[in-house]
């Protein structure tokens, strides 16, 4: 039997990293079937240029590289859903409902994120949920080291008054 | 003493741990005297921790039927096992797992937990189905833990420090299947143990341990065009006992098995 072990194994790596794409699309785009139409595309095209993916670099931010080379094209997509209402964070979480004043403080955050250019949403979440290094950002968004970390500055800064009630974020926003 | 002046950015790169550890340990230092610095630090690292409390609960979540379908989509092309194989798979996997034609009717004795499933099954199960139809159908040694016997230590040990916790391993000497050995294959529900059974003959039989319940306790018949399976779960774990259909004393012989396997490692 002919088995060609290397493409299975790349497979099975880029499986693994599926449940972080969707957490990731969901955040970004917050609308599930949005997210979900997304990674299923991600996994499409990856799957379609596994063998353009060299063993040794970082699966993860290939696949995240792809999704928002994807995300991008999809100017359709993206409309539709950046001004959509927000995820009720509520909805969000599962298990043990949280202290009243930490949902509420969830849900500020949540809408908070939900208030930000797209740009600084995905330099935000690529770095502060999925855990991205800054030039593993840069690569992922194909923009400078620099611009990740000046938008991530501005952005964690323009969150922290948003939500301190320094509100303003209102007037830096519109340039 | 700090020799350089800290600048925003190098608050943000504490907090996602970019500094060298010299720099990082001014920083720190610097913190301690500087509240307002502190405080913003402490902020931006509970905007984090709440990125995460929002959205952690996504990474344990099922797939959806689009994404498993194109999974399952580009799955042919890497079955070179023959084309009888190849053609079965194309037909169980053309809706995403909607090929595997889900059975009840087990002539068994009035005790038997055997039970008739739904046309189609729940999105958990058709993960375990996929999974272990294509953990199955790999069935090559390479990567295979081997079991030096029956009641091999290694074995145990190689499984559950994979998959995080202490993992039975079933036999089925007595039912003239030994154990050949065990892999641990990544799942969308975290590690998940494969373990290979041999008959004399050479035929062999799978056993695919999800660390994710997916639902009924009842042991399910299903069956595609080559393969034949019993799947069922427990409180914390789905299991598929999969091998190549044999007719039906090859479903009798498999279901045999499959409760051996519930009476020994199911909780």
């Amino acid at each position: 039997m002919v088995w060609n072990v290397s493409t299975d194994n790349k497979r099975e790596l880029l499986i693994a990293e599926i449940p972080r794409l969707r957490r990731y699309a969901i955040a970004l785009l917050r609308d599930r079937v949005s997210a979900d139409d997304l990674v299923q595309d991600v996994v499409l095209r990856a799957l379609d240029r596994l063998h353009l993916w060299r063993d040794g670099t970082n699966m993860r931010t290939w696949l995240f590289t792809i999704m928002h080379n994807l995300h991008a094209n999809d100017m359709r997509r993206l409309s539709r859903t950046a001004d959509n209402q927000p995820l009720d964070a509520a909805a969000l979480s599962h298990g043990t409902p949280p202290e009243q004043e930490a949902a509420v403080e969830l849900s500020q955050l949540s809408n908070a994120i939900a208030g930000l250019p797209m740009a600084q949403r995905q330099v935000l979440l690529l770095v502060g949920l999925e855990g991205f290094s800054y030039a593993d950002a840069a690569k992922a968004l194909d923009v400078p080291v620099g611009t990740v970390m000046s938008r991530l500055s501005r952005t964690r800064e323009e969150l922290r008054r948003t939500l301190d009630g320094e509100n303003v974020s209102q007037i830096r926003r519109v340039q | 003493m700090i020799d350089r002046q800290i600048d925003d950015g190098e608050l943000h790169a504490l907090v996602d741990g970019e500094l060298d550890p010299a720099r990082q340990a001014e920083v720190e230092a610097w913190l301690s005297e500087n509240p307002e610095a502190a405080g913003r630090v402490a902020r931006y690292r509970a905007q984090n921790a709440g990125m995460h409390a929002l959205y952690d609960s996504v990474l344990n979540e099922e797939l959806s039927p689009g994404i498993l379908s194109a999974l399952a989509g580009r799955r042919r092309q890497w079955l070179p096992r023959g084309a009888a194989i190849a053609a079965g798979f194309a037909l169980l996997l053309s809706g995403a797992v909607a090929g595997w034609v889900v059975r009840g009717e087990i002539p068994v004795g009035a005790d038997d937990a055997v039970q008739i499933a739904q046309a189609t099954p729940p999105i958990d199960t058709q993960v375990l189905m996929e999974r272990a139809t294509s953990a199955h159908m790999v069935n090559q040694d390479d990567d295979l833990k081997l079991a030096a016997s029956e009641n091999d230590d290694t074995i145990v040990q190689y499984v559950s420090t994979r998959m995080g916790e202490k993992v039975r391993v079933p036999h089925l000497t007595s039912l003239g299947y030994r154990l050949v050995g065990s892999r641990v294959l990544p799942d969308p529900g975290g590690p998940a143990a494969q373990f290979v059974f041999e008959a004399e003959n050479g035929e062999r039989v799978s056993l695919y341990v999800r660390s994710e319940a997916a639902g009924g306790v009842d042991i399910t018949y299903a069956l595609a065009d080559d393969l034949s399976m019993f799947y069922w779960n427990d409180s914390e774990h789905s299991y598929a006992l999969v091998r190549e259909l044999e007719g039906e004393q090859g479903r009798d012989d498999l279901l045999k098995a499959a409760k051996a396997v519930y009476s020994q490692i199911t909780e």
